[in-house]
Order: C-alpha cells, then sequence, then structure tokens
C-alpha cells in the first residue's frame, strides 16, 4: 500500500490536530485542534475524480464546519452563560460524531470512501470529539443530553442497519450502534471510555480490513464469494461475530466490563436499551457472515485480485480469538 | 448578569442566529451554504471580539480565528469546484448518489 508524501503529511497534521485537540487547556485551543482535523481530513477522502467522493466530502465538510463553528461560538459565551454554552457545545460535539439524532450525514459520508478511509472516520474522528464531550460531564443538562443520544443512537444504529445492503452503510449503523455504548462509558469515567475505544477500534478495523483485502463493498458480493479462501471466510465470522460483542471473542470484553460498571451505577434503563441494541445488530452481522458459507453460487472462471495478505489472517484471528485473556493478566498481578 | 451587560452581545448574536438559519434552510445552490458559512463565521468574530473585551485579555486570538476560517472558506470554495466538476452544477438536488 503506497503513501504519496501529500497523503504522509495530512496523516501527520490530522493525528496532531486530534492530540491538539485533546490536549489543549482552554476551548480554543480544542476547537483549533478540530479545525486541524477537519482540514487535514478533506484532503484525505477525495483521492478519486468520481462523484461518490466529491459528494461525500462535501457532505462531510459542511457538516463538520457547522460544528466547529458552534463550538467556537459556545467556548466564546463560556463565560458569559455558564449554564447554556456546555448545552450548545455538547450537541455541536454530537453533530461532529454522528450520534444520533445528528446522524443522518454519516451513513452517506462512509458510503462515498474506500474501507480504509472509513476506518479513520469510524476510529481516529471519533477520539477528539468524545474526550471532549468528557469535559462536560459536570452539567446536569448535559448528562441529561447524552442520555437521551445514548438510547436515541443504540435504536437507530440497531434498526437503521436492518435493511441495508451496503456494508459501508451497514457499518456506519453499526458504529453508531458502539458510539452510543462509548457515550455511555464516557458519563462513568474516561478509563472506561479509552478501554473500550481500544477495543473498539481494533475491532471495526479488523473487519474493514478484511473487507478492504478482498474488495468487497455490497452483500452479493460476499454470498457470490466462492473463489476466497476458507480462512478468510471464517476470519469473517469470526470478526463479525467479535464486533456484535458475542462472548467467546474480544468484543466481549468492553460489554462485560460496560454492563458491569452500568449495574453498579444503577443505570439500568439504557443498560437495557443498550443490550436489546445490540442483539438487534447482531442480527445483520450473522445475516453476512452465515451467507458466506451457507449459500451456494456460481463459480466464476475469473478470480478477483488479492491484495498482499501474508501476516494479516493470523494476526486479526488472534486479536479476535484471544482478547478475552486479558483480564487474567490482571488477576495475577 | 445584569441585563445591560448582554447589551453588547444583542446584534452579533442575532447576526449568529441568522446565519445558523440561513445554513440549514438552503435548497437550491451550495454556493449560498457556504456564503451563509462565512456569515456565521463573520458573527462568531464579532462575539468573540466582545466576549475576549469583557473578560479583559487582548484579542489576539481573534486574528488566528479569523485565519482559521478563511482557510475554511477557501477548503469549501475548493469543495465546490470538485462537485462542479464531478456534477455538473452545484444544486442540491442533484446530490442523490449516496443516498439511504
Amino acid at each position: 500500500m503506497l503513501i504519496s508524501p501529500s497523503q504522509l503529511m495530512f496523516i501527520l497534521t490530522l493525528i496532531s490536530g486530534t492530540i491538539l485537540s485533546i490536549s489543549s487547556t482552554s476551548w480554543f485551543g480544542a476547537w483549533a485542534g478540530l479545525e486541524l482535523n477537519l482540514l487535514s481530513f478533506i484532503p484525505l477522502i477525495i483521492t478519486k475524480n468520481n462523484q461518490y467522493s466529491s459528494e461525500s466530502a462535501l457532505k462531510y465538510f459542511l457538516v463538520q464546519a457547522l460544528g466547529s463553528a458552534i463550538i467556537i461560538f459556545s467556548a466564546s459565551i463560556m463565560l458569559i452563560s455558564p449554564s447554556f454554552a456546555p448545552l450548545c457545545l455538547a450537541l455541536a460535539l454530537l453533530l461532529k460524531l454522528g450520534a444520533a439524532p445528528f446522524h443522518f450525514w454519516f451513513p452517506q459520508v462512509m458510503e462515498g470512501m474506500n474501507w480504509i478511509q472509513s476506518i479513520v472516520l469510524m476510529t481516529i474522528q471519533k477520539i477528539a470529539p468524545m474526550l471532549l464531550l468528557s469535559y462536560l460531564t459536570f452539567n446536569y443538562l448535559v448528562t441529561t443530553i447524552l442520555f437521551y443520544a445514548i438510547i436515541l443512537s443504540a435504536i437507530i444504529g440497531a434498526v437503521g442497519g436492518i435493511n441495508q445492503t451496503l456494508l459501508r452503510k451497514i457499518m456506519a449503523f453499526s458504529s453508531i450502534n458502539h458510539m452510543a455504548w462509548m457515550l455511555s462509558a464516557i458519563l462513568i469515567s474516561e478509563n472506561m471510555w479509552t478501554m473500550y475505544f481500544l477495543f473498539y477500534s481494533l475491532m471495526s478495523s479488523s473487519v474493514a480490513l478484511i473487507f478492504h483485502f478482498q474488495q468487497i463493498f455490497h452483500f452479493s458480493q460476499i454470498t457470490s464469494n466462492n473463489a476466497s479462501p476458507l480462512p478468510n471466510k471464517i476470519l469473517m465470522l469470526l470478526s463479525l461475530l467479535s464486533l456484535g460483542g458475542l462472548p467467546p471473542f474480544t468484543g466481549f470484553f468492553p460489554k462485560w466490563i460496560l454492563i458491569q460498571e452500568m449495574t453498579s451505577s444503577y443505570f439500568f434503563m439504557p443498560l437495557l436499551v443498550l443490550l436489546a441494541s445490540t442483539l438487534i445488530s447482531l442480527y445483520y452481522y450473522l445475516r453476512i457472515s452465515i451467507s458466506a458459507f451457507v449459500l451456494f453460487s456460481p463459480k466464476l472462471k475469473w478470480s478477483s485480485p488479492h491484495r498482499s495478505q501474508s501476516l494479516f489472517t493470523p494476526l486479526m484471528a488472534f486479536i479476535n480469538l484471544f482478547g478475552l485473556f486479558i483480564p487474567s493478566v490482571f488477576i495475577m498481578f | 448578569m445584569s441585563i445591560l451587560s448582554l447589551m453588547f452581545i444583542f446584534v452579533p448574536l442575532i447576526v449568529v442566529f441568522c446565519g445558523l438559519w440561513n445554513f440549514v434552510s438552503n435548497r437550491k445552490h451550495l454556493l449560498s451554504v457556504l456564503l451563509s458559512l462565512e456569515f456565521i463565521m463573520l458573527g462568531i468574530f464579532w462575539v468573540m471580539v466582545i466576549c475576549l473585551a469583557k473578560v479583559g485579555i487582548e484579542a489576539y486570538f481573534t486574528l488566528f480565528f479569523l485565519t482559521m476560517a478563511a482557510c475554511e472558506g477557501a477548503l469549501g470554495l475548493s469543495l465546490l469546484i470538485s462537485i462542479v466538476r464531478t456534477h455538473g452544477n452545484d444544486c442540491f438536488s442533484s446530490f442523490s448518489t449516496l443516498q439511504c
């Protein structure tokens, strides 16, 4: 995978914008980091000169620019109205994240990017707004807003993905669902969020990388996937079930810890909605993964080009299968 | 927080609100959305000058903000050019390739 020098520069400024945003001492510095993040991500999206990427870049730019404008406005009036400004700031940060009820741009933007850019959108672009949200949870109105955002995001992430056949949109709705879990982790503590985010980024990037190496974008490409070797299909099953949070796989671990913390905080109502929505989202993961094995389609004479994946399959299988041994490390020490 | 202390913020607050209203209610052209974004940035610049003066800080940050707003405006315009190159126009009704 070749990275051009301009892409390298933009990746570096993307990461430095995120780090600047989360390590600044005032909201003005946070806004500066978010702007740097936006300005470096747009050239990374526009790689091809077709309708998909330009429309996706435009929608992403408009939404994020609106969010940044509201953030800097709330930062300016923070000292004048200390009760209203954090509310406005939290709403703008939810818009930048793509959490419900501000999620409408997220599946559309994700549809126009390839898998590597989608991984960056799902993982790195979520770090700064979520950590900035965790600086606002002292305010009662903000926690109320977050409460409703959690419940709405869980329901919309679960139900919205059922009628999708394009895999990037399915991953977008799964990201919205996981964002509901991450927002509830923010309400508990920052370490919870860090743990959940690390595991979530590992899981979702492993799923997206599997799809990237086989260049699969639609559900029909999975059902007619006779030519791909069997370890790849098994790895797809493992990764998707892990993303859905089934117990023997790694993806269960963050949900397990979060369920435990939420029940000890008497946070039952969102927990019920989150668990039910995870079950529904597991349905469409299972639909994808089982179709690769069960459905038979005519075998084609030509084969799609395979990208180089020498170490990839065993590494991803290891991450997805043996992550649940991590608590045993902490018991020993 | 008496009413007199809000006297200076009243007009730029209206500017920001009008810009936000115009941003979200455009149906025809992309260029008017970008124009309203610049209007929002102008209103926020005014709000920022007032709020920093109330606190007593010198307004060095407003220059930085103005620079970043100009960068964003330039990026928006280059995206508009990219849209016109691929779609042929900048009307919102032709942005339907990514519909959910």
